[in-house]
């Protein structure tokens, strides 16, 4: 654990005015795009990444924690009011919540996913602010034997979680890890895959692809839907139709969700903590436990508050404890956790154990810019529930256009040039393809993304090892991880 | 949906599904031998000393590459969305406009190059009302410029 007064010193850089700004401004762009269906933030923090190049690393990484958090409630928004989630996140929301919505209740409906939201937030960041710190200095024990066998186990188990089919999650694996050898190797300093651009001796943009085939990507599919469609039908949002007492939701009613709170949360951080699982896995799961318990007066799908509180809790504890492998073990436990490795990286900052030895003082400011984030999510998304029910009518047409231009102006401004945004849009293309053979494009990603790490240790693990694979004797736990890999393997096949 | 289907029609969707993976898997083949035989030879360099070579990785990752386009050849998986990626043609199309709007703003800048970019994009996703279409065509441009030049101090293209 760092000493007692860089941890203060951390939590007081981000509870400062700047800091608090860069964190509503983050909250309030989450909820605005979560709330219009089909953006969300993952698109959006992928965009605004580029953005963040001038800022200070704590307000830049605060800016996109915050968008984050706002995203996951303002899913939620659509999702009551319409029933289209703004996310597949916010899905199972939309199974209690848009009945509520129907009955007359709108902004009740809202109010509980906002208080659920907010409580399975914190509840995450509390676990995540204990856990990583130990968890890190476990890390630090390691040695490169042990981080390449982790870093085997996390490909295996991310391979098999995500997507449906092992072998294209392990495809997407290998494809990912070739992309990362582009530029010079870290061995002998000789340029690999360069085809003669000399833009690529510094390798991939880490940026440039994420753009490209996070947001970029969905702004075509989208666009080529809407010169399909002509013109989207959306349906009209439930109107607010009972008393003072349907819209808010009372202390009472908040408290008799305690179970679904505590269950939802708890499976939240357990689904959050492993690698490959996201956010709507964990809302299904708390909805699916939460179900086998009895309803009371309300029926289980036809507006129960205590449906909403078991999704919303569920799915944003997720997002504070996706941050426990990234920060403690250096590996991105969702596509989030990976765009906030690209941001940490932009600003020469290496994710993973060293963190807290090197970073403390940035990183405890990150924990209190989350907490701040969470206090924001609940006062932005109280005061603007009725403007995020008239965003969620927002047009298609002049979004997606906006969103385009902001891609290619952050890769240019990121990458310095014209180079780094045809990288994004070959990228956006292997998406697409990708997303169409069914091969995972999040795996792809965190493959690619630590690469360098996985060569690195490679590179370190063969000289320990001599060449030698009986030798991984003297390293039981890079063992014991290997044989986990196959196992994972195994009994996750399809 | 899949319930709703015919057991022919299902059947006939599995064996289409199958048949895909089998075609993805002899493409992942056939690249894994192009980047052992043709690309890594002409774009890696040569070592014969150390443990890790330039090319040792590359070479890891194109053996796995083709065990595994193999593996998904023998043992097809049986889901797919192939319309997850929106539909097809409309999608190049687009694609190609994204292009030619970041060729056309590296031949005359983005003062130019943006508003007919964005305006082809508004068309394009079906928008004809010209409030909209000027909004998106002049306002969305400018805003951006703005933030760029003005609030971050960057030069655009």
């Amino acid at each position: 654990m760092p000493p007692l007064d860089i941890i203060l010193a951390g939590f007081a850089d981000a509870l400062t005015l700047w800091g608090l700004l860069f964190v509503i401004v983050g909250v309030v762009i989450g909820q605005i795009v979560g709330a219009i269906p089909g953006i969300g933030p993952i698109m959006a923090m992928a965009i605004a990444i580029p953005f963040t190049f001038t800022l200070d690393p704590l307000f830049a990484i605060s800016f996109l924690v915050g968008i984050n958090k706002g995203g996951l409630f303002g899913a939620a928004v659509p999702a009551i009011l319409m029933n289209t989630p703004g996310t597949p996140d916010a899905a199972a929301t939309a199974l209690d919540g848009y009945p509520l919505a129907r009955s007359g209740k709108p902004y009740k409906a809202l109010r509980i996913a906002l208080f659920s939201s907010v409580t399975g937030d914190t509840a995450s960041d509390i676990v995540l602010i204990l856990a990583a710190a130990p968890l890190a200095l476990l890390a630090l024990q390691a040695g490169p034997v042990e981080v390449l066998a982790l870093l085997i186990f996390a490909f295996a188990v991310v391979s098999g979680l995500v997507g449906r089919s092992l072998i294209k999650g392990l495809i997407a694996t290998a494809a990912g890890l070739l992309l990362a050898t582009v530029g010079l190797d870290p061995e002998q300093g000789s340029p690999r895959f360069d085809f003669g651009f000399f833009e690529l001796y510094d390798g991939v943009s880490l940026v440039a692809v994420a753009v490209g085939m996070l947001a970029f990507a969905e702004i075509l599919r989208r666009l080529a839907l809407g010169w399909t469609a002509r013109e989207v039908a959306r349906p009209a949002a439930a109107p607010q139709t009972g008393g003072p007492a349907d819209r808010r939701v009372s202390l009472a009613e908040y408290l008799s969700c305690w179970r679904e709170l505590v269950r939802g949360a708890l499976i939240g951080i357990g689904v959050g903590a492993l690698p490959g699982l996201g956010s709507t896995a964990a809302a299904f799961m708390s909805y699916a436990a939460t179900k086998k318990s009895d309803p009371g007066p309300v029926p289980w799908g036809q507006g129960n508050l205590r449906g909403i509180a078991a999704t919303e809790a569920a799915n944003s504890a997720v997002v504070g404890a996706n941050l426990i492998p990234l920060l403690g073990i250096g590996i991105p436990g969702s596509i989030a956790a990976a765009l906030l490795i690209s941001a940490f990286m932009i600003h020469g900052i290496q994710p993973g154990p060293l963190l807290f030895e090197t970073q403390a003082r940035l990183i405890y400011g990150l924990f209190g810019a989350m907490l701040m984030a969470n206090l924001c999510n609940l006062i932005v998304g109280q005061a603007s529930l009725r403007l995020w029910a008239w965003v969620v009518r927002a047009p298609e047409t002049l979004i997606l256009p906006a969103a385009l231009l902001a891609c290619i102006v952050g890769v240019y401004l990121s990458s310095g040039g014209l180079f780094g945004v045809w990288i994004m849009l070959m990228a956006a293309v292997l998406s697409l393809v990708m997303t169409a053979t069914g091969f995972p494009v999040i795996v792809f990603i965190i493959a690619f993304f630590l690469g360098e790490r996985f060569e690195r240790s490679l590179s370190q693990s063969l000289v320990i090892l001599n060449g030698d694979p009986l030798a991984l004797r003297d390293h039981p736990v890079a063992l014991l991880l290997l044989v986990a890999s196959g196992a994972v393997a195994v009994w996750m096949r399809r | 949906m899949r319930a709703s289907k015919t057991p022919r029609a299902s059947l006939q969707t599995e064996v289409t599904t199958t048949g895909m993976d089998r075609i993805s898997g002899a493409l992942v083949m056939a690249f894994a031998l192009g980047l052992w035989v043709f690309v890594i030879p002409d774009q890696v360099d040569a070592a014969d000393y150390g443990w890790m070579r330039p090319r040792t990785l590359p070479q890891i990752l194109a053996v796995t590459l083709l065990v595994l386009g193999a593996l998904l050849v023998l043992l097809p998986s049986r889901d797919r969305d192939a319309t997850a990626a929106g539909p097809a043609v409309p999608v190049a199309i687009g694609a190609g406009l994204a292009g030619g709007g970041v060729l056309a703003m590296g031949l005359w800048g983005f003062a130019l190059a943006a508003p007919a970019l964005a305006l082809a994009a508004a068309v394009f996703a079906g928008e004809r009302r010209w409030p909209w279409l000027l909004a998106t065509g002049i306002a969305v441009p400018a805003a951006i410029w703005a933030l760029v030049t003005v609030f971050l101090g960057r030069p655009l293209p």
